[in-house]
Protein backbone atom coordinates (compact mmCIF):
# COMPACT_ATOMS: atom_id res chain seq x y z
CA UNK A 1 0.00 0.00 0.00
CA UNK A 2 1.15 3.67 -0.15
CA UNK A 3 2.83 5.10 2.47
CA UNK A 4 0.27 8.21 3.96
CA UNK A 5 1.32 10.86 5.35
CA UNK A 6 1.18 11.27 9.47
CA UNK A 7 1.36 15.21 10.08
CA UNK A 8 0.24 15.84 13.69
CA UNK A 9 2.53 18.64 14.08
CA UNK A 10 4.26 20.92 11.13
CA UNK A 11 7.27 19.05 9.67
CA UNK A 12 10.67 20.62 7.84
CA UNK A 13 11.26 19.49 4.84
CA UNK A 14 13.93 21.95 3.67
CA UNK A 15 15.84 25.14 4.26
CA UNK A 16 14.54 28.17 2.59
CA UNK A 17 17.67 29.10 0.44
CA UNK A 18 17.82 25.46 -0.72
CA UNK A 19 15.00 26.59 -3.06
CA UNK A 20 15.61 28.94 -5.59
CA UNK A 21 12.22 31.10 -7.58
CA UNK A 22 11.72 28.91 -10.51
CA UNK A 23 13.19 25.55 -8.74
CA UNK A 24 12.12 22.14 -8.35
CA UNK A 25 12.91 19.56 -5.66
CA UNK A 26 11.89 15.75 -4.85
CA UNK A 27 11.42 15.77 -1.48
CA UNK A 28 11.39 12.53 0.79
CA UNK A 29 8.70 12.74 3.64
CA UNK A 30 7.49 9.48 6.15
CA UNK A 31 8.27 7.27 2.55
CA UNK A 32 5.73 9.70 0.62
CA UNK A 33 7.33 11.50 -2.29
CA UNK A 34 6.58 15.34 -2.23
CA UNK A 35 8.08 17.56 -4.96
CA UNK A 36 8.93 21.14 -3.62
CA UNK A 37 8.61 24.19 -5.66
CA UNK A 38 8.78 27.71 -5.54
CA UNK A 39 6.53 30.11 -7.95
CA UNK A 40 8.66 33.71 -9.57
CA UNK A 41 5.98 35.62 -6.74
CA UNK A 42 8.64 33.68 -4.03
CA UNK A 43 6.02 31.33 -2.31
CA UNK A 44 7.07 28.04 -1.80
CA UNK A 45 4.88 25.00 -2.71
CA UNK A 46 4.82 21.36 -1.79
CA UNK A 47 2.57 18.84 -3.42
CA UNK A 48 2.58 14.81 -3.74
CA UNK A 49 4.89 14.14 -5.78
CA UNK A 50 2.32 12.85 -8.71
CA UNK A 51 0.71 14.83 -11.64
CA UNK A 52 -2.68 13.52 -11.46
CA UNK A 53 -3.12 12.75 -15.38
CA UNK A 54 -0.55 9.47 -15.24
CA UNK A 55 1.35 9.45 -12.10
CA UNK A 56 4.69 11.11 -13.61
CA UNK A 57 6.49 12.58 -10.69
CA UNK A 58 6.20 16.31 -10.75
CA UNK A 59 9.72 16.85 -9.78
CA UNK A 60 10.74 16.00 -13.06
CA UNK A 61 8.85 18.97 -14.37
CA UNK A 62 10.10 22.43 -14.87
CA UNK A 63 8.73 26.02 -13.55
CA UNK A 64 6.61 28.22 -16.56
CA UNK A 65 5.02 30.84 -16.01
CA UNK A 66 4.93 30.73 -13.18
CA UNK A 67 2.91 26.94 -12.98
CA UNK A 68 4.64 24.22 -12.54
CA UNK A 69 4.61 22.07 -15.59
CA UNK A 70 4.82 17.95 -15.93
CA UNK A 71 7.73 16.98 -17.85
CA UNK A 72 5.42 13.78 -19.65
CA UNK A 73 2.40 16.07 -21.32
CA UNK A 74 2.81 19.72 -20.37
CA UNK A 75 0.23 19.62 -18.17
CA UNK A 76 0.29 23.01 -15.97
CA UNK A 77 -0.60 23.71 -12.46
CA UNK A 78 -0.50 27.07 -11.04
CA UNK A 79 0.13 27.76 -7.41
CA UNK A 80 -2.85 26.86 -5.92
CA UNK A 81 -2.60 23.21 -7.66
CA UNK A 82 -5.32 23.93 -9.97
CA UNK A 83 -4.45 22.00 -13.58
CA UNK A 84 -4.26 25.40 -15.87
CA UNK A 85 -3.25 24.42 -19.24
CA UNK A 86 -3.65 20.51 -21.18
CA UNK A 87 -1.39 21.08 -24.64
CA UNK A 88 -2.63 18.12 -26.09
CA UNK A 89 -6.11 19.94 -26.19
CA UNK A 90 -5.53 23.64 -26.12
CA UNK A 91 -9.06 24.98 -26.66
CA UNK A 92 -9.77 22.83 -23.43
CA UNK A 93 -10.44 24.70 -20.11
CA UNK A 94 -9.17 21.71 -17.46
CA UNK A 95 -11.81 21.62 -15.35
CA UNK A 96 -11.92 22.55 -11.32
CA UNK A 97 -11.59 19.43 -10.00
CA UNK A 98 -8.25 18.56 -12.30
CA UNK A 99 -5.77 19.18 -9.10
CA UNK A 100 -2.68 18.69 -7.70
CA UNK A 101 -2.73 16.93 -4.31
CA UNK A 102 -1.34 20.06 -2.28
CA UNK A 103 -0.23 20.47 1.49
CA UNK A 104 -0.01 23.46 3.71
CA UNK A 105 3.33 25.09 4.11
CA UNK A 106 4.80 27.66 5.65
CA UNK A 107 8.29 29.03 6.52
CA UNK A 108 9.93 30.30 9.70
CA UNK A 109 13.19 29.78 11.16
CA UNK A 110 14.92 29.85 7.92
CA UNK A 111 13.45 26.09 7.50
CA UNK A 112 10.06 25.31 4.94
CA UNK A 113 7.62 23.38 6.74
CA UNK A 114 4.68 21.23 5.96
CA UNK A 115 1.34 20.54 7.57
CA UNK A 116 -2.11 19.21 7.66
CA UNK A 117 -3.54 22.28 8.45
CA UNK A 118 -2.55 25.88 8.74
CA UNK A 119 0.63 26.49 10.71
CA UNK A 120 -0.01 28.89 13.13
CA UNK A 121 3.96 29.89 13.81
CA UNK A 122 4.85 33.51 13.61
CA UNK A 123 7.06 34.66 10.57
CA UNK A 124 10.67 35.16 11.42
CA UNK A 125 12.72 36.44 8.95
CA UNK A 126 15.91 36.90 11.11
CA UNK A 127 16.91 33.49 10.90
CA UNK A 128 19.51 32.04 7.72
CA UNK A 129 20.02 28.72 6.54
CA UNK A 130 23.07 27.30 6.68
CA UNK A 131 23.28 23.61 6.06
CA UNK A 132 21.13 20.27 5.31
CA UNK A 133 22.87 16.75 5.96
CA UNK A 134 21.04 13.54 4.99
CA UNK A 135 21.64 10.41 7.75
CA UNK A 136 21.36 6.61 7.06
CA UNK A 137 19.64 7.03 10.86
CA UNK A 138 16.65 6.72 12.28
CA UNK A 139 14.81 9.33 13.86
CA UNK A 140 15.71 8.71 17.20
CA UNK A 141 18.96 8.41 16.03
CA UNK A 142 19.28 11.75 14.75
CA UNK A 143 17.26 13.38 17.77
CA UNK A 144 19.87 12.48 19.97
CA UNK A 145 23.03 13.76 17.28
CA UNK A 146 21.29 16.96 17.56
CA UNK A 147 22.44 18.00 21.13
CA UNK A 148 25.70 18.35 19.67
CA UNK A 149 23.72 21.88 18.55
CA UNK A 150 20.71 22.59 20.39
CA UNK A 151 19.01 21.61 23.57
CA UNK A 152 16.89 18.58 23.00
CA UNK A 153 14.91 18.54 26.16
CA UNK A 154 12.51 20.08 24.70
CA UNK A 155 11.24 21.09 21.31
CA UNK A 156 10.01 24.52 20.47
CA UNK A 157 6.80 24.97 18.16
CA UNK A 158 6.91 23.09 14.94
CA UNK A 159 9.37 20.50 16.57
CA UNK A 160 12.34 22.57 15.74
CA UNK A 161 15.05 22.53 18.51
CA UNK A 162 16.85 25.83 19.85
CA UNK A 163 20.71 25.99 21.62
CA UNK A 164 20.34 28.07 25.26
CA UNK A 165 21.38 31.35 23.39
CA UNK A 166 18.34 31.01 21.28
CA UNK A 167 20.73 31.74 18.25
CA UNK A 168 20.55 27.99 16.35
CA UNK A 169 17.82 26.22 15.39
CA UNK A 170 18.13 22.43 14.35
CA UNK A 171 14.80 20.79 13.01
CA UNK A 172 15.12 16.98 12.10
CA UNK A 173 13.12 15.85 8.94
CA UNK A 174 11.91 12.22 8.66
CA UNK A 175 12.85 10.96 5.44
CA UNK A 176 12.08 7.33 5.65
CA UNK A 177 12.01 4.42 8.66
CA UNK A 178 16.08 4.31 7.92
CA UNK A 179 16.92 7.94 7.32
CA UNK A 180 16.72 11.20 8.19
CA UNK A 181 17.43 14.74 7.16
CA UNK A 182 18.96 17.55 9.86
CA UNK A 183 18.20 21.19 8.68
CA UNK A 184 19.95 23.92 10.69
CA UNK A 185 19.62 27.86 10.67
CA UNK A 186 20.93 30.51 12.78
CA UNK A 187 20.42 34.00 13.55
CA UNK A 188 24.13 34.59 13.63
CA UNK A 189 25.46 37.39 10.98
CA UNK A 190 28.59 36.37 11.41
CA UNK A 191 29.89 34.58 8.55
CA UNK A 192 32.82 32.39 10.22
CA UNK A 193 30.24 31.27 13.07
CA UNK A 194 28.16 30.36 10.12
CA UNK A 195 30.97 28.94 8.39
CA UNK A 196 31.83 27.11 11.55
CA UNK A 197 28.34 25.24 11.98
CA UNK A 198 28.12 24.14 8.50
CA UNK A 199 31.59 22.59 8.97
CA UNK A 200 30.04 21.02 12.04
CA UNK A 201 27.36 19.87 10.26
CA UNK A 202 29.59 17.89 7.68
CA UNK A 203 31.53 16.17 10.13
CA UNK A 204 28.93 14.80 11.71
CA UNK A 205 27.76 13.30 8.44
CA UNK A 206 30.34 12.04 7.86
CA UNK A 207 30.69 10.73 12.05
CA UNK A 208 27.15 8.90 11.21
CA UNK A 209 27.24 7.76 7.91
CA UNK A 210 30.70 6.45 7.66
CA UNK A 211 29.85 4.86 11.12
CA UNK A 212 27.14 2.74 9.87
CA UNK A 213 28.78 2.09 6.84
CA UNK A 214 31.65 0.42 9.35
CA UNK B 1 9.92 -12.10 -6.88
CA UNK B 2 8.40 -15.81 -6.74
CA UNK B 3 7.01 -17.04 -10.17
CA UNK B 4 3.39 -15.63 -10.91
CA UNK B 5 0.15 -17.65 -10.25
CA UNK B 6 -1.05 -15.26 -12.86
CA UNK B 7 -2.80 -17.40 -15.55
CA UNK B 8 -3.42 -14.88 -17.85
CA UNK B 9 0.37 -13.33 -18.09
CA UNK B 10 1.66 -17.29 -17.81
CA UNK B 11 -0.69 -17.75 -20.82
CA UNK B 12 1.39 -15.43 -23.26
CA UNK B 13 4.36 -15.83 -25.85
CA UNK B 14 7.25 -13.39 -24.17
CA UNK B 15 9.70 -12.13 -25.65
CA UNK B 16 12.67 -13.09 -24.28
CA UNK B 17 16.33 -12.72 -26.31
CA UNK B 18 16.67 -11.55 -29.79
CA UNK B 19 18.90 -14.52 -32.03
CA UNK B 20 22.15 -12.62 -31.70
CA UNK B 21 22.05 -12.96 -28.34
CA UNK B 22 21.96 -17.20 -27.68
CA UNK B 23 24.84 -18.59 -29.57
CA UNK B 24 26.26 -21.97 -29.11
CA UNK B 25 29.49 -21.05 -27.06
CA UNK B 26 26.76 -18.38 -24.79
CA UNK B 27 23.67 -19.45 -23.51
CA UNK B 28 21.49 -16.98 -22.02
CA UNK B 29 20.38 -16.67 -18.57
CA UNK B 30 17.26 -14.60 -17.92
CA UNK B 31 14.12 -14.27 -15.76
CA UNK B 32 10.57 -14.71 -17.24
CA UNK B 33 7.42 -13.73 -14.70
CA UNK B 34 9.86 -14.23 -11.89
CA UNK B 35 10.75 -17.47 -13.01
CA UNK B 36 14.40 -18.06 -14.38
CA UNK B 37 15.16 -19.86 -17.80
CA UNK B 38 17.76 -20.76 -19.87
CA UNK B 39 18.09 -20.32 -23.67
CA UNK B 40 20.52 -22.45 -25.14
CA UNK B 41 21.80 -22.95 -29.03
CA UNK B 42 22.88 -25.69 -30.54
CA UNK B 43 25.96 -25.57 -33.32
CA UNK B 44 23.19 -25.24 -36.02
CA UNK B 45 21.47 -22.86 -34.39
CA UNK B 46 18.21 -24.40 -32.86
CA UNK B 47 17.15 -22.10 -29.44
CA UNK B 48 15.66 -24.46 -26.96
CA UNK B 49 15.02 -22.96 -23.63
CA UNK B 50 14.49 -24.33 -19.73
CA UNK B 51 13.02 -23.22 -16.61
CA UNK B 52 15.59 -23.52 -13.76
CA UNK B 53 14.50 -24.47 -10.63
CA UNK B 54 15.55 -22.45 -7.12
CA UNK B 55 18.70 -24.31 -7.07
CA UNK B 56 19.44 -23.61 -10.85
CA UNK B 57 18.91 -26.93 -12.25
CA UNK B 58 16.51 -27.63 -15.44
CA UNK B 59 13.34 -28.06 -14.44
CA UNK B 60 10.82 -28.47 -17.51
CA UNK B 61 11.58 -27.87 -21.16
CA UNK B 62 10.14 -24.40 -22.61
CA UNK B 63 8.62 -24.00 -26.37
CA UNK B 64 10.49 -21.74 -28.31
CA UNK B 65 9.08 -19.13 -31.49
CA UNK B 66 11.54 -17.37 -33.22
CA UNK B 67 9.33 -14.35 -35.12
CA UNK B 68 9.79 -11.01 -35.73
CA UNK B 69 13.46 -11.32 -35.38
CA UNK B 70 13.08 -11.91 -31.22
CA UNK B 71 12.52 -15.19 -29.49
CA UNK B 72 9.77 -16.49 -27.47
CA UNK B 73 8.68 -18.36 -24.84
CA UNK B 74 5.73 -19.23 -23.01
CA UNK B 75 5.51 -20.55 -19.57
CA UNK B 76 1.58 -21.19 -19.72
CA UNK B 77 0.12 -24.48 -21.09
CA UNK B 78 -2.03 -22.43 -23.40
CA UNK B 79 -0.91 -19.37 -24.74
CA UNK B 80 -2.63 -16.87 -26.73
CA UNK B 81 -1.83 -16.94 -30.36
CA UNK B 82 1.07 -15.24 -32.08
CA UNK B 83 -0.12 -12.19 -33.52
CA UNK B 84 0.09 -12.08 -37.51
CA UNK B 85 1.89 -8.75 -38.83
CA UNK B 86 1.70 -9.26 -42.59
CA UNK B 87 4.64 -6.36 -42.50
CA UNK B 88 7.54 -8.74 -41.38
CA UNK B 89 6.49 -11.41 -44.63
CA UNK B 90 6.68 -9.23 -47.36
CA UNK B 91 10.18 -9.52 -49.04
CA UNK B 92 10.83 -5.56 -49.54
CA UNK B 93 10.97 -4.84 -46.03
CA UNK B 94 14.22 -4.21 -43.97
CA UNK B 95 13.92 -5.95 -40.99
CA UNK B 96 15.62 -4.15 -37.97
CA UNK B 97 16.27 -5.20 -34.84
CA UNK B 98 16.43 -2.46 -32.53
CA UNK B 99 17.83 -4.70 -30.12
CA UNK B 100 16.90 -4.44 -26.23
CA UNK B 101 16.45 -1.71 -23.42
CA UNK B 102 15.80 -2.52 -19.49
CA UNK B 103 13.21 -0.46 -17.63
CA UNK B 104 11.86 -0.52 -14.42
CA UNK B 105 8.32 -0.04 -14.91
CA UNK B 106 5.06 -1.77 -15.15
CA UNK B 107 4.41 -3.69 -18.70
CA UNK B 108 1.40 -1.79 -18.72
CA UNK B 109 3.01 1.90 -18.71
CA UNK B 110 5.35 1.03 -21.14
CA UNK B 111 2.80 -0.37 -23.59
CA UNK B 112 0.12 2.76 -23.01
CA UNK B 113 3.51 5.38 -23.58
CA UNK B 114 3.65 3.56 -27.01
CA UNK B 115 0.36 4.23 -27.35
CA UNK B 116 0.52 8.00 -26.27
CA UNK B 117 0.88 10.71 -28.85
CA UNK B 118 0.18 13.93 -26.26
CA UNK B 119 3.87 13.27 -25.01
CA UNK B 120 5.52 13.47 -28.28
CA UNK B 121 6.36 17.66 -28.11
CA UNK B 122 7.74 16.83 -24.88
CA UNK B 123 9.63 13.94 -24.19
CA UNK B 124 10.77 13.94 -27.80
CA UNK B 125 10.91 17.18 -28.44
CA UNK B 126 12.10 17.74 -32.07
CA UNK B 127 12.17 15.01 -33.22
CA UNK B 128 8.48 13.17 -33.01
CA UNK B 129 6.96 16.28 -32.00
CA UNK B 130 7.14 20.02 -32.01
CA UNK B 131 6.79 22.72 -28.78
CA UNK B 132 4.25 24.52 -30.47
CA UNK B 133 2.33 21.83 -32.18
CA UNK B 134 0.68 20.30 -29.36
CA UNK B 135 -2.61 19.16 -29.91
CA UNK B 136 -4.16 15.69 -30.48
CA UNK B 137 -6.47 15.35 -32.86
CA UNK B 138 -9.23 13.19 -32.16
CA UNK B 139 -8.79 9.49 -33.78
CA UNK B 140 -10.71 6.12 -32.76
CA UNK B 141 -10.17 3.05 -31.19
CA UNK B 142 -11.93 0.04 -31.38
CA UNK B 143 -12.01 -3.68 -30.04
CA UNK B 144 -11.26 -5.82 -33.02
CA UNK B 145 -13.01 -8.98 -31.12
CA UNK B 146 -11.77 -11.43 -34.26
CA UNK B 147 -7.91 -11.02 -32.94
CA UNK B 148 -8.98 -9.75 -29.63
CA UNK B 149 -6.86 -6.84 -30.15
CA UNK B 150 -7.20 -3.09 -29.68
CA UNK B 151 -6.92 -0.79 -32.61
CA UNK B 152 -6.63 3.23 -32.38
CA UNK B 153 -6.75 4.34 -36.04
CA UNK B 154 -6.76 7.74 -37.87
CA UNK B 155 -3.73 9.34 -35.55
CA UNK B 156 -1.89 12.32 -36.83
CA UNK B 157 0.51 14.10 -35.43
CA UNK B 158 2.85 16.98 -36.59
CA UNK B 159 6.48 15.61 -36.47
CA UNK B 160 9.48 17.71 -37.27
CA UNK B 161 11.60 14.60 -37.62
CA UNK B 162 9.45 11.13 -37.41
CA UNK B 163 11.99 8.85 -38.77
CA UNK B 164 16.01 8.85 -39.82
CA UNK B 165 14.72 9.07 -43.48
CA UNK B 166 12.46 12.03 -42.38
CA UNK B 167 15.17 13.91 -40.61
CA UNK B 168 17.40 13.86 -43.58
CA UNK B 169 14.91 15.13 -46.14
CA UNK B 170 14.75 18.12 -43.41
CA UNK B 171 10.95 19.24 -43.30
CA UNK B 172 8.51 18.48 -40.88
CA UNK B 173 5.41 16.50 -41.50
CA UNK B 174 1.95 15.10 -40.35
CA UNK B 175 2.44 12.01 -39.52
CA UNK B 176 -0.76 8.92 -39.76
CA UNK B 177 -0.46 6.67 -37.11
CA UNK B 178 -2.21 3.56 -36.49
CA UNK B 179 -1.78 1.15 -33.38
CA UNK B 180 -2.23 -1.85 -32.48
CA UNK B 181 -2.06 -3.91 -29.10
CA UNK B 182 -1.34 -7.36 -29.93
CA UNK B 183 -1.18 -8.51 -26.53
CA UNK B 184 -0.90 -7.08 -22.89
CA UNK B 185 3.00 -7.56 -23.29
CA UNK B 186 2.87 -6.35 -27.35
CA UNK B 187 2.13 -3.18 -29.27
CA UNK B 188 3.07 -1.94 -32.91
CA UNK B 189 2.35 0.88 -34.75
CA UNK B 190 1.85 1.90 -38.61
CA UNK B 191 3.22 5.31 -39.27
CA UNK B 192 4.06 7.29 -42.95
CA UNK B 193 7.04 5.85 -44.29
CA UNK B 194 9.02 8.57 -46.57
CA UNK B 195 8.42 8.37 -50.02
CA UNK B 196 4.87 6.19 -50.13
CA UNK B 197 1.39 7.10 -50.26
CA UNK B 198 0.17 3.71 -49.43
CA UNK B 199 2.54 1.86 -47.57
CA UNK B 200 3.45 2.27 -43.91
CA UNK B 201 6.57 0.97 -41.62
CA UNK B 202 5.57 -1.51 -39.03
CA UNK B 203 7.44 -0.76 -35.54
CA UNK B 204 7.20 -3.09 -32.86
CA UNK B 205 7.77 -3.23 -28.90
CA UNK B 206 7.88 -6.82 -27.15
CA UNK B 207 7.88 -6.58 -23.66
CA UNK B 208 9.55 -9.37 -21.32
CA UNK B 209 7.82 -8.72 -18.14
CA UNK B 210 11.10 -10.12 -15.71
CA UNK B 211 9.27 -9.00 -12.71
CA UNK B 212 5.63 -7.09 -12.02
CA UNK B 213 8.32 -3.72 -12.39
CA UNK B 214 10.96 -4.53 -13.81
CA UNK B 215 10.80 -5.67 -17.94
CA UNK B 216 13.03 -5.30 -21.32
CA UNK B 217 11.58 -3.96 -24.14
CA UNK B 218 12.16 -5.22 -27.63
CA UNK B 219 11.78 -3.39 -30.84
CA UNK B 220 11.82 -5.00 -33.95
CA UNK B 221 10.96 -3.11 -37.02
CA UNK B 222 9.82 -3.68 -40.62
CA UNK B 223 10.53 -0.50 -42.59
CA UNK B 224 10.40 0.49 -46.28
CA UNK B 225 13.41 2.97 -45.79
CA UNK B 226 16.07 1.42 -48.13
CA UNK B 227 18.68 4.38 -47.53
CA UNK B 228 19.23 4.87 -43.58
CA UNK B 229 22.04 2.70 -42.38
CA UNK B 230 20.80 0.49 -39.81
CA UNK B 231 23.04 1.61 -37.46
CA UNK B 232 20.99 5.03 -38.31
CA UNK B 233 17.99 3.26 -37.21
CA UNK B 234 18.82 1.78 -34.17
CA UNK B 235 20.15 4.84 -32.63
CA UNK B 236 16.48 6.68 -33.40
CA UNK B 237 14.95 4.34 -31.88
CA UNK B 238 17.18 3.66 -28.64
CA UNK B 239 17.16 7.66 -28.17
CA UNK B 240 13.14 7.33 -28.55
CA UNK B 241 13.46 4.72 -26.22
CA UNK B 242 15.55 6.23 -23.26
CA UNK B 243 13.59 9.08 -23.37
CA UNK B 244 10.63 7.63 -22.62
CA UNK B 245 12.32 5.56 -19.88
CA UNK B 246 12.92 8.56 -17.76
CA UNK B 247 9.09 9.27 -17.88
CA UNK B 248 8.60 5.43 -17.59
CA UNK B 249 10.66 4.93 -14.19
CA UNK B 250 9.28 7.72 -12.30
CA UNK B 251 5.41 7.37 -13.06
CA UNK B 252 3.73 6.41 -9.77
CA UNK B 253 1.77 4.24 -8.50
CA UNK B 254 4.88 2.17 -10.05
CA UNK B 255 2.24 -0.76 -10.53
CA UNK B 256 -0.62 0.28 -13.31
CA UNK B 257 -4.01 1.58 -11.52
CA UNK B 258 -7.39 0.62 -13.08
CA UNK B 259 -9.97 1.99 -10.57
CA UNK B 260 -11.48 4.55 -12.01
CA UNK B 261 -10.79 8.37 -11.27
CA UNK B 262 -7.37 7.23 -10.06
CA UNK B 263 -5.53 8.69 -12.74
CA UNK B 264 -7.53 11.32 -15.12
CA UNK B 265 -7.38 10.64 -18.69
CA UNK B 266 -8.69 13.05 -21.60
CA UNK B 267 -9.29 12.42 -25.03
CA UNK B 268 -5.94 11.94 -26.17
CA UNK B 269 -6.05 8.83 -23.81
CA UNK B 270 -8.70 7.67 -25.81
CA UNK B 271 -6.77 4.10 -26.75
CA UNK B 272 -5.04 4.35 -23.32
CA UNK B 273 -8.53 4.10 -21.98
CA UNK B 274 -9.23 1.32 -24.32
CA UNK B 275 -6.43 -0.58 -23.18
CA UNK B 276 -6.86 -0.51 -19.59
CA UNK B 277 -10.57 -1.52 -20.27
CA UNK B 278 -9.75 -4.58 -22.03
CA UNK B 279 -6.97 -5.48 -19.61
CA UNK B 280 -9.57 -5.29 -16.89
CA UNK B 281 -11.67 -7.48 -19.05
CA UNK B 282 -8.87 -10.29 -19.56
CA UNK B 283 -8.33 -11.13 -16.11
CA UNK B 284 -5.16 -9.60 -15.75
CA UNK B 285 -3.92 -9.51 -11.94
CA UNK B 286 -0.62 -9.25 -12.75
CA UNK B 287 1.59 -5.81 -13.06
CA UNK B 288 -1.96 -4.15 -12.17
CA UNK B 289 -2.41 -2.15 -8.58
CA UNK B 290 -5.27 -3.74 -6.91
CA UNK B 291 -6.97 -1.99 -3.95
CA UNK B 292 -7.47 -3.36 -0.90
CA UNK B 293 -10.95 -4.26 0.00
CA UNK B 294 -12.92 -1.71 2.00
Amino acid sequence: MEPILELTEPHAIALCDSIQPGGVHPIQLQDVELVLWRDYAGQAHVWHDRCPHRGMRLSFGFVKENRLTCLYHGWEYGSDGGCRKIPAHPEVTPPKTLCADILNVSECYGMVFVSAGKNTAKPNTEWVSVRSIFLECDRAQALMEIAEFVEIAEAQENQVYLNKSNWVAVAVQTCSRKSCAIHLSTRSTDPTERLALAKRMVALRRKINQGLRA
Amino acid sequence: MTVTSDIVALNQWLPVAYPGQVTPTKPHETLLLGQLIRLTAASDGTVTAVALNASGAPERDLPIIEQFAVIFTTLGDNPRPMPIIQAFDEPDRRIVNCGSVGVHASPFRIVENFLDMAHFCFVHTDILGAENETEVLSYKTEHRQDVDEIWATGCQFFQPAASPAAAEAGEGQMTDYTYRVLSPFGVMLYKSALGYADRLDAICLFIQPKTETECIGYMPMALLDDTSSNTGMIDFQQTIFLQDRIILENQRPKLLPLTPRSEMPTRADLSSVAFRRWLKDSGMRFGLLHEEAA
